[in-house]
């Protein structure tokens, strides 16, 4: 996640300061030392101690919450914030009456509001870490709901051995799309257009007829 | 608006000491701008712009309103 190297006096001394730079509590990180340090006699040879701190999960996961919750005092009544953070991706669910605002118009301000969280988060740490946000359970109805028009689309492309063009998606629900037809056989999926207008393409496929055999 | 935008910024900068928003009224349309550290301003716009419109969506859906403008101030 993020490893810290910082001096000071004493180990203790080294420890206060990183809590008080980084606002760690206890349990969010481990430690070692890499440098006792020596104080020296009559001034002399001192020398300074070094830890190594490494952040923990849980330090993101409180620090990700407060920074949400900073934004979500602004959005009326919605009240419940959770964090879980899964290797290098942190869920955040949020819920509450006004959660609607927070979705907008295809799920716009949910994305933005992910992409603002995202570069939050990476400013805490060397590795890259992802950010899924989901309101209202909205990305997951909306992920059924894809998950039906695939279905559909599908449907129609092995009965008319033709093919169907989708509506215009984001990225990452045309991703969901080509997941699913790649699980059929005999059809084949493409996206097509310029953004915002890109869109899936699924077509039936002859049968490869091998003809060595 | 002021406020949260404030948040959001110093949320994202890099040096959160030198984030200053100054609100401003232009005929009947609100500006907002943004002043941070050399360092910081390409985060903060982002690539093609992507991380100042988020910031544009995520205030006028949260206020509601629309009327206003952000700039970031070199």
């Amino acid at each position: 996640m993020k490893r810290i190297r910082i001096k000071a006096e004493s180990v203790e001394d080294a420890l206060e300061k990183a809590r008080k730079k980084y606002d760690l509590r206890e349990g969010e990180y481990k430690y070692e030392v890499k440098d006792k340090g020596f104080k020296g006699f009559l001034g002399l040879f001192a020398k300074e101690a070094e830890v190594e701190i490494v952040l923990k999960k849980r330090y993101y996961e409180r620090k990700v919450e407060e920074f949400v919750r900073g934004i979500l005092n602004f959005a009326g009544n919605v009240s419940k914030v959770q964090v879980r953070g899964n290797g290098k991706t942190y869920f955040v669910y949020i819920d509450g009456e006004d959660v609607g605002k927070l979705i907008g118009k295809h799920g716009k301000t949910l994305a933005a509001l992910q992409h603002i969280v995202t570069i939050y988060v990476n400013r805490l740490s060397d590795v890259k870490l992802n950010v899924v946000i989901d309101a209202g359970e909205y990305r997951e109805r909306r992920k059924r709901q894809l998950e039906n028009i695939a279905k559909e689309a599908i449907r129609k492309v092995q009965e008319s051995k033709g093919k169907v063009e989708l509506d215009p998606m984001f990225p990452f629900e045309r991703r969901i799309i080509h997941e699913i037809v790649k699980k059929y056989k005999g059809v084949t999926s493409y996206s097509i257009g310029v953004e915002p207008y890109r869109r899936v393409v699924i077509e039936y496929v002859r049968r490869q007829v091998n003809t060595r055999r | 608006m002021k406020a949260l935008l404030e948040h959001i910024l110093k949320g994202i900068v890099k040096h959160p000491e030198d984030v200053v928003v100054v609100q401003l009224e232009d005929g009947d349309k609100k500006v907002y701008e943004i002043v941070v550290n050399e360092e910081d301003v390409g985060q903060v716009i982002g690539k093609d712009g992507r991380t100042i419109k988020s910031i544009k969506i995520l205030l006028s859906s949260l206020s509601g309103k629309d009327d206003f403008t952000l700039k970031v101030v070199r």
